[in-house]
């Protein structure tokens, strides 16, 4: 795992992404903060709007309107991201940070084959020689577990399945051995068998070669089982961050705590969360969870809890945060 | 007593022109009232196939449905008309399912209309209230449209349409599978409530194998449109005895790190339906496969008085010793 000491790689300070539209100002991303050590694998995890995956698209520049990024600082290795024109931003991608999205085929291009779409990345960035950014896609495929890569280099997007498609999308995103990737649920639409062969695959390769990774899922089994840390977020906030043999096991604040016990198990009773995620444009004051949660007492309706320190890289935003589990919430 | 029972049923689609898609292999099972049955199982796996023939929304290529007794195979379109009552379906998309510009309270009326014709306007509005609460929606949903609420509520309004005829058995094909954790956990409390009041029989579709673990009784695994694996979901789930099933549910990721699975992949991936394998359809992809199992086709065997198995390699329930 990364070493404590080292400056992070991917820095992300006061975030705010937000969306102009006809019913008002979403705040999708509100105030976040996080970092991204070299060679560590991250999880964020959240439900649908949490903004999870604009948290994603802001890092890579990716936002558009009506969304635009009014606030925060992004730094990857010292370089301060929202100041890069588009096509410096272009030559970041590739080398520094890589993005793997969830659909394959829209990643794709369906009229050219699966070399070219390579080369095309590798001549982005490199001097290459058609020769050697043959070689480069080859040995990238077999990394990732496709067999017979030649025919695969030689076909087109329409000839692949789920699984393999996903598995090109993600051999274009390492082949120039980016120091950080950004996917966005890449296992998503995929079968568990399937899911399991690549993630196996994958995961061990950046591990081995200490690339960084933000995972951006909704499935807490992937992240459980293949990151070294985990960032919950909950209506464009993080609420709980910190190892995942930590969070997981013994998680702080009671949103993460309700999300897990939401996860059917045989014997035991299903929690299941009451009400709804508040309005991204009507934010409501106090912690953005109090009106769910079992625990809120006076302070949370007024007053925003802050992300503090529990223990060195555990973080949870809960007035209670200090004394929670001691509340048994399951 | 047995529900719904279906034996030895196949289904193949072809397009104009196209191969031909064997989507339905010889599939057989059972269902008792108030019993739930999970077809678990990959894409193309024939899960959704069979829960469209176990209504008789398709028409069968081979093979028998009994419902209640009655053969759905040989029913007239106005006899299955008025069964239908009996037997409802919810889908895995609740807003696709819906009629954007119908407002609730009729799209959960309608099954009434057409199912049950002696009923006066203000006795189905009574069903309909009726139904609504027993989702937790209540009478104000009646005038709303579809866009105007949330996912889970979308899916309570399937629900409450599948609900409304007073049915005997519901067909859940991926009911909680675009819903997010928190809120899949309270459909999936409201359907084991439901089945508990009416005694609702159940087959429940998932490829999420958490879930299915949780809501089943039985469970069936499902590859390449036939089923490996059948048994009670605890045993089945403590002693996988089908490599694909093994295979399956050591691919589920723990949300507990502490739990690490140990790794047992197949190799490549599904075969194509149009194109089955000869003998056991997973021989090619399964660690233990051998000349003997692409020779010939496998059955289901007993594994147990309760289980059972399609694989040569799994030995045979003593009372079920094939006569040698």
């Amino acid at each position: 795992m990364a070493n404590d000491v080292t400056q992070p790689l991917l820095e992300v300070k006061d975030l705010h992404t937000r969306f102009h539209t006809h019913r008002g100002i979403v705040q999708a991303v509100n105030g976040i903060s996080f970092g991204i050590r070299e060679g560590e694998l991250v999880g964020l995890v959240g439900e649908t709007g949490c903004g999870k995956s604009v948290t994603a698209r802001s890092v890579l520049g990716l936002v558009r309107p009506p969304g635009r990024i009014a606030e925060g600082r992004i730094t990857y290795d010292g370089i301060d991201l929202r100041s890069l024109s588009r096509r410096e931003f272009r030559k970041l991608r590739g080398t520094g940070i890589s993005f793997v999205p969830q659909n394959p085929w829209g990643a794709l291009n369906p009229i050219l084959r699966i070399e070219r779409q390579f080369r095309n990345v590798i001549r982005a960035h490199t001097d290459a020689s058609r020769q050697e950014c043959w070689d480069m896609s080859l040995a990238m495929l077999q990394k990732v577990g496709i067999q017979g890569p030649e025919r695969i280099l030689k076909g087109y997007a329409h000839q692949l399945s789920g699984g393999m498609a996903q598995r090109v999308v993600m051999a274009i995103a390492l082949v120039l051995n980016p120091r950080l990737v950004i996917a966005d649920e890449p296992t998503t639409g995929l079968d568990v068998t399937i899911q399991r062969q690549i993630l196996d695959m994958v995961m061990q390769l950046l591990e081995e070669e200490r690339r960084a990774m933000l995972l951006v899922t909704h499935d807490l089994g992937v992240v459980a089982q293949y990151c070294h840390r985990v960032i919950v977020m909950y209506a464009g906030k993080i609420v709980e961050e910190g190892p995942v043999s930590e969070v997981f096991v013994e998680p702080a604040h009671p949103y993460t705590q309700a999300l897990l016990a939401a996860i059917p198990r045989p014997g035991h009773k299903l929690v299941s969360l009451r009400g709804r995620v508040p309005s991204l444009i009507d934010y409501p004051a106090g912690c953005p969870f109090h009106d769910r949660c079992d625990f809120a007492f006076e302070p949370c309706s007024a007053e925003e809890p802050l992300l503090c320190e529990l223990s060195t890289g555990r973080r949870s935003a809960c007035h209670l945060s200090k004394g929670v589990s001691e509340l048994d919430a399951r | 007593m047995t529900l719904v029972r279906l034996d030895n049923v196949y289904k193949s689609f072809q397009r104009a022109g196209g191969p031909v898609v064997n989507a339905v292999n010889g599939v057989s099972f059972e269902i008792s009232p108030g019993e739930t049955v999970a077809l678990i199982g990959e894409s193309g796996s024939g899960k959704s196939t069979i829960a469209r023939l176990a209504l008789r929304l398709y028409e069968l290529d081979a093979g028998t449905v009994y419902f209640d007794g009655r053969d759905l195979t040989t029913l007239s379109r106005d006899e299955l008309r008025h069964l239908r009552a009996d037997m409802t379906i919810v889908f895995q998309e609740p807003y696709e399912s819906l009629n954007p510009r119908q407002r609730i309270g009729r799209t959960v009326e309608e099954p009434l209309v057409i199912h049950e014709q002696k009923l006066t306007a203000a006795e189905r509005h009574g069903r309909v209230v009726d139904a609504l609460n027993h989702v937790a929606l209540g009478e104000n949903f009646y005038e709303r449209y579809p866009h105007e609420i949330s996912g889970g509520q979308q899916q309570r309004v399937g629900i409450a349409r599948a609900l409304v005829t007073r049915p005997k058995f519901i067909v859940l094909d991926e009911p909680t599978s675009s819903l997010d954790l928190s809120v899949r956990a309270q459909i999936l409390q409201l359907l084991a409530d439901l089945q508990d009041e009416f005694n609702l029989a159940y087959l429940f579709i998932s490829h999420d194998i958490h879930t299915v673990e949780y809501v089943s009784d039985r469970i069936c695994v499902m590859y390449l449109g036939q089923i490996v694996e059948v048994g009670p979901t605890a045993e089945v789930f403590a002693n996988p005895q089908h490599p694909y099933t093994q295979a399956l549910l050591s691919s589920s990721l723990s949300a507990d790190p502490r739990v690490k699975k140990e790794r047992f992949l197949l190799g490549g991936e599904i075969p194509s339906a149009t194109n089955l394998p000869p003998g056991c359809f997973l021989h090619g992809r399964c660690p233990s496969g051998d000349d003997a199992c692409a020779a010939a086709h496998v059955p289901l065997h007993a594994y147990t008085a309760t289980h059972a198995v399609a694989c040569i390699k799994v030995p045979w329930h003593a009372d079920a010793e094939p006569a040698s």
